[in-house]
């Protein structure tokens, strides 16, 4: 009951406007739509210090829908049709399924359209969506963000994408001397395939300085399905196919992207970090910015421990009305213990998120791994 | 809600550990963005000018309180300010129907002008304006300045209404741009052409770069900011920028249009400029009088250019020495300062609390951090302006005062000295290859005789004593070196300066938080301060060889505007914006100081255009930047 796909399409910003008509004509109408930078490699220097520190960035928007979990492949293999997904450098598609609260669930998910274009223009490579992949978040302090991007290129996993969001916590509670500690966090992003997760959490963890105190968090979610970015670098290619081309046919002929692997992953690094014992969730829920961080406040109360708080755009298309505006909204991730999911869902309820004119709603997914500074014992 | 969740207290030696990392970790930011102008304008007197700084003590002091206002000031933008312009903005469109949001905006956009006085700016700039060289411009900013604010503030104010029904439309800033800006442009170029009009369009394009202060700037971004997050027909995304260019194109056309209106209903019976003797000729005499506003004036202003009136009355000699006894200077700087601070910052917070609580109707949360970061603004207002006037302001026209030497024989009255014992034989002939001479007298210069120009009005005969006033320069020469050295020094100064601005430094962390960090603080803050630097290069020429600024501007905007057709909206809207933020209160006195010393010297009456040229070049490098940026971006994208 409940359980739906959630899909995350992540594109330049130049072609929002392309992803907004296509989502639209296949009858995705209800979405949100987060903005980001997309980072990778670049070996140019410009004058002036222009180039920045050995990585090119590029505007990001991050398109977010739900739909029902059957038959979802139709949709997902037009989309990146229509959009060139399977090109490197374009961008990247992935699901993931997850549990949904709302006062209306149903009413949040979209219904594509029965008729999907049956001929696309030559293009139906039929590009197979990858699965066993995982989704790796990594929190840390507003600046330290293209450091860890850059760890995740040289683990050459994937293209990962940054998100800026505020820290919210212990923070709040501590009177006027709170505005000396810096809310302002980089969430950095990247799809990886499972076999590889271990290894680039514990090189992230390392670039990132994760087992020090204070430095931040991550955590990982499985993905159902997903076609990722392999242009790592910017670089100019000299050859008729360019080594991104390459890799992902050699990806479609092995079925997954396994193979590219540097190194087998008995003789490499140690893993830094131990499994939490009890399993953990994402709750992640939306509402109306100004509203999260009391709701994050109940959150904590009934013992989460923190959240990471982002601006996002509701999509337009929907709710039809005299007015030319949509609410604003807000978005906080929180990883908590299973065992404790009730009790904070129940918490976000009574404090109102599905209550009001705009009423919010909380997904839920489960977390692989995670990993932060404990103290000792 | 304080109930809610009980607070933790953080043992004293945390806090003050927090406290002193966070003070220190401010100070430096701030210290780093101001200094480097500081450090620049102190070693281009000393080792360029070969001059020694005076009153180091009161200079070192005021660029520190300046430093510590600018991070007082900053943090209290970003604790209240902003988060408060942002919340408006989203919350005011959804609550209120569009004309009580535009009503609002109109309000808000002239209750800001009145709050930044940028008028006294403008009339500090045509301080030296000549009433009988161009009445027509002396007349709107003296006798008619109440008029000027109130066009000024309704510009402002039509402005912000017009930017935030723009976002709410999705109307996209291009299209405004290339309505707006041709008929602006025509209009310029006629009034440049009139001999009356002429000297107003310098204080035109000036005003709109001035009236979008450090307080008005951060909160009309974070207001467009907010609206932007919740029009649903911004498919262009322009991030919310915008306003404040049309905050800065609107009092252009409002100067304009008022300077036209005085003229065609107030004084039609102007001719042009005429000379001192002309104007107050007995014939004239209504007219001039209507120019100059009083009675009182007209004596005054006559008694200036030295014309003898027979009805004058007995001219009491009312320049009073300012009492620079002991500190008391200071305490009045500082009252000044309150004074002013106050009125730019608590009567416009209070009422955007107000209206908060009125449409939005909820709680603000963590009401203690808002009251601290008006605290914090106030203050900070406080001491950086009295660093910037103390510090800043000082050192520059020491320099103003010094710089003109680089490519002129100047005279420094501070260092004259009384000869005693001077015999009408001790004057000598000197001649030249004409066989005409000059009188020359003799000075010790470190044991080396040396001739000095002797000028018999400041001989005494009586007393036998010589006022000797040392000159110094042409330093480098009368070839080009010297002018391009002035050149170089407005390059620096301005770059230097821009980075210090604190509505530039609010503005590149919103870009940089709106592009999620692809538009980084350092690239717009450094493409902005080169282009700045340009600019004052171009407004200096304009004063040393009066070049016709009514002409210039245009042409410059006719490029800005080929470059926008091929810019994509969002770097529009930025550049655009760069234009309006970056002329702020360390740039401002700077220019206006250095720039009449360079006029005066030169014989040019004012030091208007300046601004407007320094304006102009950031949209330039702001535009070029984007485009600069795609093309790296098509490489990426394949």
């Amino acid at each position: 009951m409940n359980y739906y796909l959630k899909v995350t399409l992540n594109m330049n910003k130049d072609f929002s406007g392309l992803v907004r008509d296509t989502l639209e004509s296949l009858g995705v109408l209800r979405f949100t739509l987060q903005s980001g930078r997309m980072v990778v490699l670049s070996d140019r220097r410009w004058p002036l210090g222009l180039g920045g520190d050995g990585v090119y960035e590029s505007p990001l928007d991050s398109f977010e829908f739900f739909i029902p979990l059957k038959n979802s492949e139709p949709l997902l293999n037009t989309l990146v049709a229509l959009l060139h997904l399977d090109s490197p450098g374009r961008g990247s598609l992935f699901t993931e399924k997850i549990k949904l609260h709302a006062s209306d669930p149903p009413a949040l998910v979209n219904e594509p359209s029965e008729k999907l274009p049956q001929k696309l223009g030559g293009l139906e490579s039929a590009h197979p969506l990858f699965s066993d992949l995982l989704l790796i978040s990594c929190i840390v302090q507003r600046g330290r963000g293209n450091d860890v991007a850059k760890a995740a290129l040289h683990s050459v996993a994937g293209v990962p994408w940054i998100n800026y969001g505020t820290g919210a916590g212990l923070r709040e509670r501590l009177g006027l001397i709170r505005i000396t500690i810096p809310a302002e966090k980089e969430t950095v992003n990247l799809v990886v395939s499972q076999e590889e997760g271990v290894q680039v959490i514990s090189s992230l963890i390392r670039e990132a300085r994760l087992n020090y105190p204070g430095q931040g968090f991550i955590y990982a979610c499985p993905i159902q399905k997903g076609v990722i970015n392999t242009r790592l670098s910017m670089d100019r290619s000299r050859h008729l196919a360019t080594m991104e081309q390459i890799i992902q046919t050699l990806d479609l002929l092995k079925g997954s992207p396994t193979w590219r692997r540097k190194v087998s992953s008995a003789e490499v690094q140690p893993q830094l970090f131990q499994e939490e014992k009890e399993p953990e969730v994402d709750m992640t829920f939306y509402c109306i910015q100004g509203n999260a961080s009391r709701l994050v406040e109940a959150a904590r109360r009934a013992g989460a421990s923190g959240a990471t708080i982002c601006k996002i755009r509701q999509g337009q298309k929907i709710i039809p009305g005299p007015k030319e505006v949509m609410p604003a909204l807000e978005v906080a991730h929180l990883v908590i213990r299973r065992s404790l999911e009730e009790k904070v869902l129940q918490a976000l309820e009574t404090a109102g998120l599905f209550q009001g004119d705009f009423p919010g709603y909380c997904e839920v997914k489960p977390v692989s791994h995670s990993f932060t500074y404990r103290p000792e014992g | 809600m304080a109930s809610h969740h009980p607070r933790i207290n953080l043992p004293l030696e945390q806090r003050v550990r927090l406290l002193t990392a966070y003070g220190a970790n401010r100070l430096w930011e701030q210290a780093k963005a101001f200094l480097p102008v500081v450090l620049y304008l102190g070693a281009f007197q000393i080792l360029v000018l070969g001059q020694g700084l005076e009153e180091t003590g009161i200079l070192i002091l005021g660029i520190l309180a300046a430093i510590l206002g600018l991070t007082f000031f900053m943090e209290g933008l970003f604790l209240t300010f902003m988060p408060l312009g942002e919340s408006l903005g989203i919350g005011l469109p959804l609550q209120w129907p569009l004309p009580m949001v535009l009503g609002f905006s109109l309000v808000l956009g002239a209750a800001a002008t009145f709050a930044e006085p940028a008028v006294g700016i403008l009339k500090a700039a045509g301080s030296t304006v000549l009433p009988w060289e161009a009445p027509l411009l002396y007349y709107v900013l003296n006798t008619q300045s109440v008029y000027l604010i109130l066009v000024i503030a309704l510009g402002v104010g039509v402005a912000v209404a017009l930017g935030m029904m723009r976002l709410l439309f999705g109307w996209t800033l291009k299209t405004i741009l290339l309505i707006l800006f041709p008929p602006i442009l025509l209009l310029t170029i006629i009034s440049a052409l009139h001999p009356l009009l002429s000297p107003l369009v310098g204080l035109a394009w000036d005003s709109g770069g001035i009236t979008t202060g450090p307080v008005t700037v951060p909160l009309v971004l974070a207001l467009g900011i907010g609206v932007s997050r919740i029009a649903s027909k911004d498919e262009e995304d322009n991030g919310g920028f915008g306003i404040v260019t049309l905050a800065s194109i609107l009092p252009v056309v409002a100067v304009l249009f008022l300077g036209w209106g005085l003229y065609f209903f107030q004084v039609p019976e102007l001719s042009g400029p005429v000379s001192a003797a002309d104007f107050f000729a007995p014939a004239h005499q209504d007219l001039s009088m209507k120019i100059l506003g009083s009675e009182e004036n007209y004596f005054h202003q006559a008694a200036r250019a030295g014309i003898p009136l027979a009805q004058a009355p007995e001219i009491t000699s009312s320049t009073q020495v300012p009492g620079e006894s002991g500190f008391s200077w200071l305490y009045q700087l500082l009252f000044r300062q309150m004074g002013a601070s106050f009125q730019a910052v608590v009567p416009l917070t209070l009422f955007l609390i107000l209206v908060s609580f009125l449409a939005i109707r909820e709680k603000i949360r963590f009401l203690d951090e808002k009251f601290l970061g008006i605290l914090f603004a106030f203050l900070g207002m406080v001491l950086f302006s009295s660093g910037i006037e103390t510090g800043l302001t000082r050192l520059g026209s020491q320099v103003g005062k010094t710089l003109p030497a680089s490519f002129q024989k100047l005279e420094i009255p501070d260092r004259s000295q009384v000869w005693q014992d001077v015999e009408p034989d001790d004057v000598k002939k000197v001649f030249d290859a004409q066989g005409n001479h000059k009188p020359y007298l003799l000075q010790d210069n470190k044991g080396i005789p040396e001739l000095v120009a002797f000028d018999p009005t400041r001989y005494d005969e009586v007393n036998k004593t010589y006022l000797h006033i040392p000159t110094l320069g042409p330093l480098f020469g009368t070839g080009p070196l010297g002018l391009i050295l002035v050149l170089l020094f407005g390059f620096l100064m301005g770059y230097g300066a821009t980075l210090a601005e604190p509505a530039l430094l609010a503005m590149s962390r919103t870009v940089e938080d709106v592009t999620v960090g692809v538009i980084s603080r350092s690239q717009l803050t450094q493409a902005v301060a080169l282009g700045v630097g340009v600019g004052i290069v171009l407004g200096f020429g304009k004063i040393l060889w009066n070049l016709p600024l009514g002409l210039i501007l245009p042409g410059i905007y006719v490029v800005l505007l080929i470059l926008t057709l091929f810019s994509k909206e969002d770097f529009v809207n930025i550049a655009f914006d760069s234009a309006g933020v970056t002329t702020g209160p360390v740039t401002v006195p700077l220019v206006v100081v250095i720039g009449l010393s360079l006029g005066s010297r030169v014989g040019v009456m004012d030091g208007f255009g300046v601004l407007a040229t320094a304006s102009a070049f950031p949209i330039l490098f702001v535009l070029l930047l984007g485009l600069w940026s795609r093309a790296k971006a098509k490489k990426v994208q394949g």
